[in-house]
């Protein structure tokens, strides 16, 4: 196990290299010039010898002037000590900037990884014992109207019944501007701003879920070793919850481990329409504005937490299933 | 129990070994589709997904979409036809008709005023206080009328000062009303015009002739006035396509229409005369013998001596259709407007021809939805087919190999998955834009951005069908067929992969669905096929405001229906199949 | 499975209960809550980002500028921060400018605002430890001095002198003069040395003002920089009517409250209400949140989202200012390369274009097509708008016209060399150096955006049916703007955007036919016309004050423009902005943004 370990992680440094080398190249491809972006061209306007000097200045400190394999060594070298970059458009450190985004973004998919999982693996397993029956189709249907549509669009249709129509919700924003309370107040004011966009998130991927769920467990409840449970005269919960649901695992497990990459995604549908400021909105409007160092630090903090969950992953199949030999 | 015997039986003697002999003569092909068949859910769903197919594929060629056409006067119209069906009441003796945009006006015989067609709430609060009307003219959004004692009203659209009679016109005889789009004409007796509404479309220049004026026409970029000397003068401050009057005809003109850009004069000797761009020939018949003319918003109706009608101009609504039973009836009256024509004949009836209405209604650009459904559906379908394929085959083939042979073929493969997995899509589709740019068309681009979306997908569903695979071979069954010698690839492809078919297929369809999504999120993003070319997609996009949402619902709503219809009954088609292929999910 | 549900519903239901009963209480008699549809950053300072409603905030932050720019849209010095006023023209050709503040002038914090506050300002904003913080330090670059002071060579800046406590002087190059708008040279605002620049003084020994040695990089890291504390972020002592109560990274929500030490704006007024808090919105969803009151002010709404306002006026829940726009949709031509060079196909392409369906359709009506290069809401279209209608060409859709300008300029060949035919060619050609040039315009344009969306629309048919192909490629806004600056080549010929005049529209800049040094982003059309720079030229030479002579250049400018057609004119909005009913004698304009007028208004 130890061998193994250290194996993956020594295979894990050598994607990150191979990843970070075609990274900065796919982004040093997109055309556009990031240093005029950074600049105002309205002030430029009034002034051409102003307009100029600042915009070389620009390309200096961007380092927009080196070859390119010199400024991919820089930038990894700083990545590797902890200088994750600045932001062109902003003008300040990529730390600074995402930290604020990034903090609503956890937070909104922690609430809504609980609440899906929470829907899903009971409704999944219920849909596959009752399977075939009124309730299971049900089920498979509703659920598919939520993945059906896009986002955008159930997110705005809800905005119109459960904000403007019937105005129980905000329409935006993750708190009320200017509340003042303490901080229990200000905890449930975020909380009360974060349920459509909940709703949302749950809607839109519960769907999917479900029938994961579902088809893991009709799967599982046709093994042999179900049958032989059965057979013994154990209790169906029992058969149900312990045996089967632990066959049933494995494929759980692997969405699991795509959403816990996904809770540090972020949604731009979401976040714009709800003007969520999270980190999905910020990595689109980063590369709108070619903020390259934006965008290569977050891909780059995304390379290692899929990574670090395709091993995770691996070691869950072991614990879920002990039949599973990694080496 | 068939299935799980029947693997390990193929397993030991062999694919080709022969059938034993209790089993019935039926290929496994044969088992599928009668499995399939019983299967009610899935069968619907088959039905509903090829009939979404069909229709996007073959309603097309019947009813083209025309990309470059809009219409800023048919914008947002609700779905419905009752553009031409006049009020009982209105049938008999009509005194006047007047088409605006979408709706049209009329006074019967008792002077009452009647609104039909698609009219806003707005329009349809006829002033309590107007008695006995004898003159109304419709405009794009609003009504002007006059009644018996010469009072002038107006309602609709208000904005624009278009609900404020000007002070000077009280008390003041009228001779002509005239609404145009959010515009107001109203010609006194003595000649005088006076105008109010919009004045970002049209400013006058009236000084000149103000006080010959005989009759004015308005579209609504032109409006020309007839002169009591049967001259025809242009009144917009700005040049206009009708601007340039012919000089052949001045002095000699009995009536005038104008069109959006063009203009048709009927002189005193009947014949017409037509100016301005995209004018057609006049019919040959009614040369000479013309009484009156009319205009729509591109096409001219003009009523003969003889008492019959003729129409001309573009036909895109059948407004220039002069319909057959008027053969035969003599004419009294003709009013046309906008896509509408109505003719009174003798016997006091009314005929009517050309737009009715829209079966789902217009967007905001006045685009026939329905239209724009089946032509983007067959786009939308499309690309989403071709990512999915392209996921679908890659991950099967890649998780296979791996998550089989495991050990150093599985390090490679998965590495390869990983690093895949981490290119991001959205920088790499910005590239292809730029690089691609305009050398393809809008159809080749956009099926590059869902390759390039199903080449970079895959790893998913690799890894998924890989943790099967690796719990699956450990199963005695596998343990069994190698122990008797059968080829690795036999045993991957015969026996493995068809145990994780059912992750497959509930995989592939999810992703057929999330496909058709992520043309419509590439289109929210910017990265979609662009207008004017309709996609599902892009015409929700195009939805997005709560004004769309809650207003206008079937710019949202049909879109939005076909969706989710082709996705669920994919999916139905796709739990129907695995059901089928394997047998074991009937059991219990 | 139901208790999951029932318990969710009713955490749901508890926490919309308590939040609503939360809601009523903070919306206070005197706060407004602004909606901006760009988002909000941290940047509070000058020299880093400047997104529009940072722009906004700064205005309102900073204050006692010597030089006003006037609702009526002159440049005029502010009496209520200057006494005296004088300039001087100099034996070589520059110009002094001497100020003398009035006295009783003190920051929000009370105290005292001297000369030494105002030359800060230009000192620390050319100067090259500021340019170390990644700043923009080039605001001094028409000073007599700058250079050597940029560089860092020097710690003087001679052509800035502080004469005393209250007086102070700056002296402009040479060669920006004559200019109509020379006052805007004298134009600054003062910046708390203090706080700062704590430590810092400033002397002036008769060559030029001096900084001591205390002025460095490492003290600007921790006043300006430190992201709790630093000036950049956090303000806290400013001079405008209005100062930074809190930004909030994680909302992008910022709360403005009275300055009390604020004497007035340069006709001395003084603002009444008491908060203004700054959010984001969404085009989708804006006006719900006005409706909703969870936002007080919407400015600069244009298109048809103007009819969902209007709507939302007749209910009488939201009331409106409309004024005209200081700008103009376009669609703006390459005129240095490919056969966009060619002022005929130019005026072929606007005869094409249906331009007065386009504004109907774009606008709802809310919009006027224009003919030149000009916005509604100027000084100059408003008191000459006879003039500009009878006398430039107002390009209307005939295709008779556009095949006569094309045929008259030689693109009368087809793929195989031979004669143009009607209905059997589809693309014309022109010979030029023996090689055949095809009719094709590139076209770079945004997605997503209606206006894109109906030119795709509307031209290229109409383009074909003359013989022209029009291809078209959606790209971000970045990579449009770089390729419509030519930064990496030249291609694509026609590029549609808006453009929005300041309070100064340098043309001179804008059409210099100096393409090597002014290409790109000045001269954005790459336009080398001699005639129209010298029309350009007289006008910045006219005499400060001269109105009529200005407005007579201006109008020549206007048709020789007009005639050359380096973009084509869309259409120039009637801008409404929405409020709450509450909110009073608010009444902005095109260049009189907001932030201006909100001083004016008050809330009931």
């Amino acid at each position: 196990m130890g061998r193994y370990l250290a194996r993956r992680l020594l295979y894990m440094i050598f994607v990150f290299f191979v990843v970070s080398i075609l990274l900065f190249g796919i982004y040093k491809l997109v055309p556009g010039d990031p240093a005029r972006l950074m600049l105002d061209s309205t002030l430029a306007t009034t002034d051409p010898e102003r307009y100029e000097a600042m915009y070389e200045a620009a390309r200096e400190r961007l380092g927009l002037n080196d070859p390119i394999p010199i400024q991919y060594l820089k930038w990894i070298g700083n990545m590797l000590t902890g200088n994750f970059g600045y932001s062109s458009v902003y003008r300040m450190d990529v730390i600074d900037m995402v930290a604020a985004p990034m903090k609503n973004t956890i937070l909104l998919n922690l609430a809504a990884l609980v609440l899906v999982f929470c829907i899903t693996i009971p409704l999944g397993i219920a849909a596959a014992v009752r399977k075939n029956s009124l309730f299971d189709h049900t089920i498979q249907v509703g659920t598919i109207v939520g993945y059906s549509l896009p986002a955008f669009l159930i997110a705005l249709v809800l905005i119109f019944l459960l904000a403007v129509k019937v105005p129980a919700f905000p329409i935006s924003g993750v708190t009320t501007p200017g509340f003042q309370g303490n901080a229990f107040q200000k905890a449930l004011d975020v909380l009360y701003h974060m349920c459509l966009p909940l709703l949302v998130l749950a809607l839109s991927s519960a769907g999917g879920l479900t029938r994961y769920v579902r088809a893991a467990m009709i799967d599982a409840l046709r093994m042999d070793c179900i049958r032989t449970a059965r057979a013994k005269g154990l209790r169906e919960k029992v058969v149900i919850y312990t045996h089967a649901f632990r066959n049933a695992l494995i494929p759980m497990v692997t969405i699991l481990t795509g959403w816990f990459v996904g809770v540090f995604g972020g949604s731009v549908v979401i976040e714009t329409i709800f003007l969520w400021n999270g980190i999905g909105k910020v990595l689109v409007d980063s590369l709108r504005q070619q903020d390259f160092s934006v965008v290569l630090a977050m891909q780059m903090f995304y390379v290692v937490l899929t990574l670090a969950g395709n091993l995770l992953m691996d070691l869950g199949y072991c614990l879920a299933d002990p039949r599973v030999k990694l080496n | 129990m068939r299935g799980r015997f029947g693997s390990l039986r193929k397993a030991i003697f062999g694919s080709n070994a022969s059938p034993p002999l209790e089993e019935t003569v039926e290929t496994p092909l044969r088992t599928i589709l009668r499995n399939f068949q019983r299967n009610i859910a899935a069968m619907a769903g088959l039905g509903i997904f090829l009939l979404i197919l069909l229709s996007c594929f073959i309603l097309p060629v019947f009813f083209p979409l025309d990309t470059s056409y809009q219409d800023v006067t048919q914008q947002n119209v609700p779905p419905g036809f009752n553009m031409l069906r006049l009020p009982t009441e209105m049938e008999k003796e009509p005194v006047q008709i007047s088409a605006g945009s979408v709706f049209s006006v009329g006074i019967n015989g008792d002077g009452k005023v009647f609104i039909w067609g698609q009219a806003s709430q707005k329009l349809r609060q006829i002033p309590g206080n107007l008695r006995r009307a004898v003159q109304v003219s419709a405009g794009l959004d609003h009504v002007l009328a006059l009644d018996d004692t010469g009072r002038l009203f107006t309602w609709g659209n208000s904005r624009f000062s278009l609900g404020s009679i000007p002070p000077e016109l009280l008390g003041a005889e009228i001779r002509q009303v005239l609404a145009g789009n959010q515009v107001s004409l109203v010609l006194t007796s003595d000649g005088r015009l006076t105008f109010w509404g919009n004045e970002n479309l049209m400013t006058l220049r009236l000084q000149e002739v103000q006080g010959r004026i005989q009759k004015a026409a308005l579209s609504s970029s032109a409006c020309l006035a007839l002169l009591e000397d049967g001259t025809v003068a242009s009144l917009t401050t700005l040049e206009t396509p009708v601007s340039a009057i012919p000089e052949s005809i001045q002095g000699k003109v009995a009536d005038i229409a104008v069109t959006d850009k063009a203009a048709a004069a009927v002189t005193v000797e009947g014949r017409v005369v037509t100016w301005g761009s995209n004018v057609q020939d006049v019919p040959e018949a009614l040369q000479g013998k013309a009484v009156s003319i009319e205009a729509g918003r591109s096409h001219f109706t003009a009523l003969a001596s003889d008492g019959t009608v003729f129409s001309w101009g573009s036909n895109n609504f059948g407004q220039s259709d002069v319909p057959s039973s008027l053969e035969g009836e003599k004419v009294t009256a003709v009013y046309a407007g906008s896509y509408q024509n109505y003719a009174v004949t003798e016997s006091g009836k009314v005929k009517t021809w050309g737009l009715k209405g829209y079966l789902m209604g217009t967007d905001g650009y006045g685009r026939d939805i329905f239209l724009r459904l089946i032509s983007g559906g067959r786009l939308t379908l499309t690309i989403g087919a071709i990512a999915v394929i392209i996921s679908t085959f890659i991950g099967i083939l890649v998780g296979g190999f791996s998550g089989y042979y495991g050990g150093k073929v599985d390090m490679v493969l998965m590495r390869f998955s990983e690093i895949v997995g981490s290119i991001p899509f959205l920088p790499l589709a910005m590239i292809l834009s730029a690089i691609v740019g305009n050398r393809v068309s809008e159809l080749g681009r956009i099926s590059m951005i869902m390759v390039i979306l199903g080449v970079l997908s895959w790893p998913g569903l690799s890894r998924l069908v890989r943790a099967q695979i690796l719990a699956e071979r450990e199963k005695e069954f596998v343990t069994a067929a190698r122990a008797v010698g059968v080829r690795e690839q036999t045993i991957l492809f015969r026996h493995i992969i068809p145990n994780v078919i059912t992750v497959i297929i509930v995989s592939a369809t999810l992703d057929f669905a999330a496909c058709l999504l992520t043309e419509s999120s590439l289109s929210f993003l910017g990265f979609g096929v662009v207008e004017p070319s309709p996609t599902w997609g892009n015409m929700l996009t195009g939805s997005q405001s709560s004004t769309v949402i809650g207003t206008y619902w079937w710019r949202w709503v049909f879109p939005a229906l076909a969706l989710s219809l082709a996705t669920i009954s994919i999916n139905l088609v796709g739990d129907g199949l695995r059901d089928a292929i394997d047998p074991k999910s009937s059991e219990r | 499975m139901k208790k999951i549900l029932s318990f969710i519903l009713a955490v749901v239901a508890a926490i919309s209960m308590s939040s609503c009963s939360n809601t009523d209480q903070p919306e206070s008699s005197s706060q407004l809550i602004v909606g901006s549809v760009s988002a909000l950053n941290a940047d509070m300072m000058d020299g880093w980002t400047n997104s529009a409603p940072n722009k906004s905030i700064k205005a309102l932050l900073n204050g006692y500028e010597t030089v006003s720019y006037t609702r009526e849209g002159f440049f005029e010095v502010n009496k209520t921060a200057v006494k005296e006023f004088s300039d001087e023209e100099n034996d070589d050709g520059s110009k002094t400018f001497t100020i003398t503040l009035q006295p009783g002038l003190t920051f929000s914090d009370g105290s005292p605002i001297t000369a030494k506050d105002y030359v800060f300002n230009i000192l620390l904003y050319s100067s090259p430890e500021f340019g170390a913080l990644e700043a923009d330090n080039f605001s001094g670059i028409d000073y007599v001095g700058f250079e050597e002071f940029h560089s860092g060579e020097t710690r003087t800046f001679s052509g800035i002198r502080l004469l005393g406590e209250d007086t102070f002087s700056i002296t402009v190059k040479a060669e920006n003069f004559p200019y109509y708008f020379e006052l805007s040279y004298a134009g600054v605002s003062p910046l708390p040395t203090s706080v700062i620049a704590p430590g810092v003084e400033i002397s002036d020994d008769g060559e030029g003002a001096t900084l001591s040695e205390e002025f460095t990089v490492d003290l600007f890291r921790e006043t300006i920089l430190d992201s709790e504390t630093g000036y950049r972020y956090y303000p806290k002592v400013n001079a405008g009517p209005y100062c930074l109560e809190e930004y909030d990274p994680a909302t992008k929500q910022a709360s403005l409250v009275l300055n009390p030490n604020f004497l007035g704006n340069y006709e001395g007024q003084k603002p009444s209400i008491e908060k203004l808090i700054i959010k984001s919105v969404t085009d989708a969803t804006m006006m719900d949140e006005l409706a909703a009151a969870s936002v007080g002010l919407l400015t600069q709404v244009s298109g048809t989202a103007i009819d969902r306002g209007l709507d939302l006026a007749e209910e009488g829940k939201v009331e409106y200012a409309t004024y005209l726009r200081a700008g103009y949709g376009r669609i703006a031509f390459a005129a240095n390369h490919g056969p966009t060079q060619s002022a005929a196909v130019r005026q072929a392409i606007a005869y094409c274009l249906d331009r007065d369906e386009f504004a109907r359709q774009y606008s709802g009506g809310h919009a006027r097509v224009v003919d030149g290069y000009y916005g509604l809401s100027q000084r100059e279209y408003r008191e000459n708008r006879e003039a500009l209608e009878s006398e430039l060409i107002h390009y209307i859709y005939d295709l008779d016209k556009a095949r006569e300008l094309l045929v008259a300029d030689g693109w009368t060949k087809n793929a195989s060399g031979g004669e143009f035919q009607e209905g059997v060619d589809t693309l014309r050609y022109k010979e030029e150096n023996g090689q055949l040039v095809p009719l094709i315009i590139k076209w770079a344009n945004t997605a997503n955006n209606p206006v894109s969306d109906l030119i795709n629309t509307m031209l290229p048919g109409e383009m074909a049916k003359v013989g022209m192909e029009l291809q078209a490629t959606s790209m971000e806004m970045g990579k449009l703007l770089s390729e419509l600056q030519q930064a990496e080549g030249q291609n694509y010929h026609m590029f549609n955007l808006g453009t929005g005049f300041g309070s100064i529209s340098a043309v001179w800049y804008y059409y210099n036919p100096d393409l090597k040094n002014f290409g790109g982003s000045y001269n954005s059309n790459f336009l080398a016309d001699e005639e129209l720079y010298q029309l350009a030229l007289e006008m910045k030479a006219t005499e400060p004050g001269d109105t009529e002579a200005w407005d007579a250049k201006w109008l020549q400018f206007q048709k020789r423009w007009n005639q050359l057609l380096p973009d084509i004119p869309l259409y120039s909005d009637d801008y409404h902005d929405f409020f709450t009913p509450r909110l009073q004698n608010y009444t902005p304009d095109g260049l009189w943004t907001w932030e201006n007028a909100i001083l004016y208004a008050e809330l009931q």
